[in-house]
């Protein structure tokens, strides 16, 4: 790996050969120097370990490789006639030999230049876009016509110029190029006449697909204008790269947003911050850098899915559209076309990152919701951004505010400030108050951080009038100032910032949880629009399963948060009860005798194993049940638990079937009057409250075809067994 | 989709079971699963979850039946269980009042939450201990008639009036989906699904303890 000034020290000797038109040499040392930089940059990639990173100096070199290959480019353009000097015989072969040579090279440079901007995709999201599509008449004439030119040109070095010949020769090739420009012009009319009439078809075929009696809604032509792009991809399979564009906008229209959005992405950055601010619920310590790396995350994403729609995604679509509809028969899944709807997933995805916060309301039938819901919690709200100014300003006071802090509190202020103006302009307040209802819930996301460690199982039991005390104790320590405490009034005014900050959480769980269905519910809509075949209930399921993963890979991990941050005082009583009850056997729990799964003193044959088994029963179970954070899809979340309340019967049946061998009873079946007790021990054993806020969005987000089946009865059984457990608190 | 799906030839219900501690609800299941696959060992769920395809006038339906946990102390949570239900089979054990009365509360939760949506069935069980009944059948009978629910008995143990009474069910079940998509009522919507109401089930805070 050369440095840069190794680097740039070669480069201006290549200058100086280029200077001194010493054109061979510096063409070497050129091409040298592009080989040199090419390395480095991908000795960089590798030194991330496959991230793409990009600093000054790559910056540098990326610049520094574009120019050199735009020298080399003209070299090349100036070599090629010293070469025809050199070699006179067979210049006309030569010299298109050449030409497709400088083409090749023109086309290697147009290509080079194209992943550059991939590294930096914040700065030009448009640049993956790689055109592909072929050329027209007109072009390939203009094409015929050059590589003409250049061989009449060659021809003309040979001869003499007064001869005759070459008069002949100037009007033979002006005859030859009108020809082919005419040529060309009919082909593209004829084409052009193609284009409309089958444009014509797809819009009849449209039109039947989408016909309605009454007209159509906004959303039907938006659907029906994606459908005919479909038709058009499907009958020639060509990337429509450009005209997908529109389209890509046209989506986003459709998943809700009213703003035509115009600007390029980086335009959308504000959007992003907003959205990073009000969905993403960091931790206040690195809540800055968290943030940053959010909106890169949405950047990539946002560029990603532009590069998904335009290239790869709609040109993989076509050879894979069928195998889903039969897969979906067959009920098995393809690799590729997972892929595709991954890509599709990932897409919408994005989309719902970076419109979430922004086109809340947009659509017209959840405006009216929306304009209810905001009369309900604007009161709450005024208040806690009244309290929550008065706090900051109290704090602001303070001396003994360290600097993380002050910058948070200065974060804070901004997001105040932000908000009052735009109350002033504009009047549906409620998309832009995301980021005051988040103010108190950084807050909130403060005590839920010092809380977790305290909260863990070895921590000791209160009675619940201490409990609160804690807690609004922990506020205070939360809050950057100290001195708080002895104030009695100021405790009071907390306690109702906590209060009033927790309903604003749950008001903002809500309308997150209303616009997921609702993205999930259009993401549905447009897949079945581009697969008629998965238009059907089982196809629907498989779109949905299918959308799952890439959707709630994103999500999960913020919405966890959120759902933690609004289910926290019940959190905290199961971290009390499962302290409290760690060492309470099945027997406490009311378990039936039969299944308490100890052995017999008497059977002391197979005791080594036996005892370790009694040592502690169901253990199995807990682990499974320890396991289900570590799934991020709601589906896998369910097969997690279905398998946690199957393995309660397999323990049993384990249990009984070695009893069994050596004469004992057989297995009694688990009915839901064993299941839930045993179920209720495992997750005390578990010792993960946060169960509890797993199991609400589990419970929210549900497809309702499971809800039915053996995962929601599994899921039923789970929170009831938690809301027994937390019930057991008032015993404590 | 909760309550059924197309125009009538697919039919998805769910159907939960009710009824105290001991009255012997789990072994009515197993009964029932039994008969059909001959004494199969189960190692899954079944128990407690079943899923059961049955086949009723060229009619396909699909049970899923939820047992639930009949202790007093799990009840707080009953209405996450019964909702979106389509059926609900309340079983008390003749030989024992309390279990008797416990249903009548069972069914006032049950219409109060879902109204007159889902069909009720009473089942009266281990009829063959008919020797210590303590609940009169005609008592048991009139109850149930004032509460628009059937009323059958059975008995666990020697699988007795099982079966008419899950296909019994299915036809109710049937007829009132049957009835919902003529009048054009939509299924039960997931969202507008049971709300907690406090008023009773504050009176379950008590711990009792079960026969196990």
């Amino acid at each position: 790996m050369r440095n840069m000034n190794c680097l740039l020290k070669e480069i201006s000797e290549a200058l100086r050969l280029d200077n001194e038109n010493n054109e061979k040499e510096a063409y070497k040392k050129y091409v040298d120097c592009i080989f040199a930089i090419v390395s480095n940059l991908m000795e960089a990639v590798k030194s991330q370990g496959g991230e793409v990173v990009v600093n000054h100096t790559i910056m540098k070199q990326v610049k520094l490789i574009q120019q050199c290959t735009d020298r080399v480019a003209e070299l090349i353009k100036i070599i090629i006639p010293q070469l025809n000097q050199c070699s006179i015989t067979d210049v006309t072969a030569r010299g298109t030999a050449e030409t497709t040579v400088c083409q090749t090279e023109k086309g290697q440079h147009g290509r080079f230049s194209a992943p550059v901007p991939e590294l930096l995709p914040e700065n030009n999201p448009h640049a993956v876009v790689v055109k592909s599509r072929s050329l027209t008449p007109m072009e390939m004439a203009s094409k015929q016509n050059q590589s003409l030119m250049i061989a009449f040109k060659a021809r003309m070095l040979r001869l003499n110029r007064s001869d005759f010949n070459a008069y002949n020769y100037s009007l033979a090739i002006q005859r030859k190029m009108m020809e082919n420009i005419a040529i060309a012009r009919a082909q593209e009319e004829e084409l052009a006449r193609k284009m409309q009439a089958r444009n014509q078809r797809l819009e009849h075929e449209a039109a039947k697909r989408f016909a309605s009696p009454s007209g159509m809604s906004e959303d039907e032509k938006k659907l029906k204008k994606i459908y005919k792009k479909i038709l058009e991809y499907e009958n020639e399979a060509v990337p429509l790269s450009e005209d997908l564009w529109p389209v890509y906008e046209d989506v986003k229209d459709i998943v809700g947003q009213r703003r035509k959005n115009n600007e390029s992405f980086e335009n959308s950055n504000p959007e992003q911050d907003e959205h990073a601010e009000g969905f993403m619920v960091e931790s206040h310590l690195n809540a800055r850098s968290l943030k940053k790396e959010n909106i890169a995350d949405d950047h990539t994403n946002v560029t990603s899915s532009n590069g998904n729609i335009t290239n790869d995604n709609i040109s993989l679509h076509s050879p894979t559209l069928f195998n889903i509809g039969s897969d979906n028969e067959n009920s098995q899944k393809n690799s590729s076309s997972e892929n595709e709807v991954k890509e599709l997933g990932v897409f919408g995805c994005s989309q719902e990152h970076t419109e979430n916060d922004v086109t809340k309301s947009s659509t017209d039938g959840q405006q009216q919701d929306l304009k209810r819901r905001d009369r309900i919690v604007s009161w709450e709200r005024r208040q806690a951004k009244l309290l929550m100014k008065e706090v900051n300003k109290r704090c602001a006071l303070k001396t003994c505010v360290n600097m993380e802090d002050d910058d948070d509190l200065d974060y804070l202020f901004e997001d105040d400030n932000e908000e009052a103006t735009d109350i002033m302009y504009s009047s549906m307040s409620f998309i832009r108050t995301s980021p005051e209802i988040d103010s108190p819930l950084e807050e909130e996301k403060k005590i839920d951080k010092n809380q977790i460690p305290s909260r863990s199982v070895s921590h000791e039991i209160q009675s619940p009038s201490s409990l609160v005390h804690q807690d609004s104790g922990d506020l205070y320590q939360s809050l950057p100032y100290s001195g708080y405490k002895e104030r009695v009034s100021e405790f009071e005014e907390a306690k109702k910032i906590a209060k009033l900050s927790h309903e604003a959480c749950e008001s903002h769980l809500k309308t997150i949880c209303e616009d997921i269905h609702c993205y999930l519910e259009k993401l549905l809509v447009l897949m079945t629009i581009a697969y008629e075949p998965l238009d059907t209930p089982v196809g629907k399921d498989q779109c949905a399963v299918s959308l799952e993963e890439p959707f709630f890979k994103q999500l999960w991990k913020s919405l966890l948060l959120l759902f933690r941050v609004v289910n926290f005082r019940q959190e905290q009583v199961l971290a009390c009860v499962m302290t409290k009850y760690q060492s309470a056997t099945l027997s406490d729990l009311n378990v039936n005798k039969k299944l308490w799964l100890t052995s017999n003193l008497g059977q002391s044959m197979s005791s080594g194993k036996s005892y370790e088994k009694s040592a502690k029963p169901y253990e199995k179970v807990v682990t499974e049940l320890k396991r289900v954070g570590d799934h991020y899809t709601m589906l896998s979340k369910l097969e997690c638990i279905v398998k946690v309340c199957r393995l309660i019967c397999e323990c049993v049946d384990d249990h009984y079937g070695k009893s069994q061998q050596e004469g004992g009873k057989k297995a009694p079946s688990i009915g839901a009057d064993d299941l839930v007790p045993i179920l209720c021990y495992c997750v005390i054993q578990s010792a993960t409250p946060q169960l509890a806020s797993e199991c609400e969005a589990m419970a929210e987000f549900i497809q309702e075809g499971y809800l039915m089946g053996e995962e929601g009865y599994c899921l039923t059984t789970l929170r009831t067994a938690l809301s027994f457990v937390t019930s057991l608190f008032s015993e404590i | 989709m909760a309550a059924s799906t197309g125009g009538g030839r697919n039919f998805n219900f769910k159907v939960v079971l009710l009824g105290e501690g001991c009255v012997g609800k789990t072994s009515l299941v197993l009964r029932y699963v039994e008969n059909k696959f001959n004494d199969k060992h189960i190692t899954t769920l079944q128990a407690s979850f079943l899923n059961k395809k049955l086949n009723i006038g060229g009619k396909r339906v699909n049970l899923a039946v939820w047992d639930t946990a009949g202790q007093e102390r799990f009840h707080a949570l009953g209405p996450i269980y019964y909702r979106d239900s389509n059926g609900a089979i309340l079983v008390y054990d003749i030989t024992d009042e309390d279990s008797f009365q416990k249903v009548k509360s069972w069914v006032k939760e049950l219409r109060r939450m879902l109204g007159t949506d889902v069909c009720l069935c009473i089942v009266g069980n281990k009829i063959d201990l008919e020797k210590s009944r303590n609940v009169t059948v005609q008592e048991a009978e009139s109850y149930a008639a004032s509460v628009g629910a059937k009323h059958f008995h059975t008995s666990a143990k020697m699988g007795r009036g099982i079966e008419e009474l899950f296909l019994n069910l299915s036809k109710n079940m049937i007829e009132k989906a049957e009835e919902n998509v003529g009048r054009g009522r939509p299924g039960n919507n997931r969202q507008s699904g049971v709300t907690v109401v406090d008023d009773d089930t504050q009176q379950t805070s008590g711990k009792s303890g079960c026969c196990g």
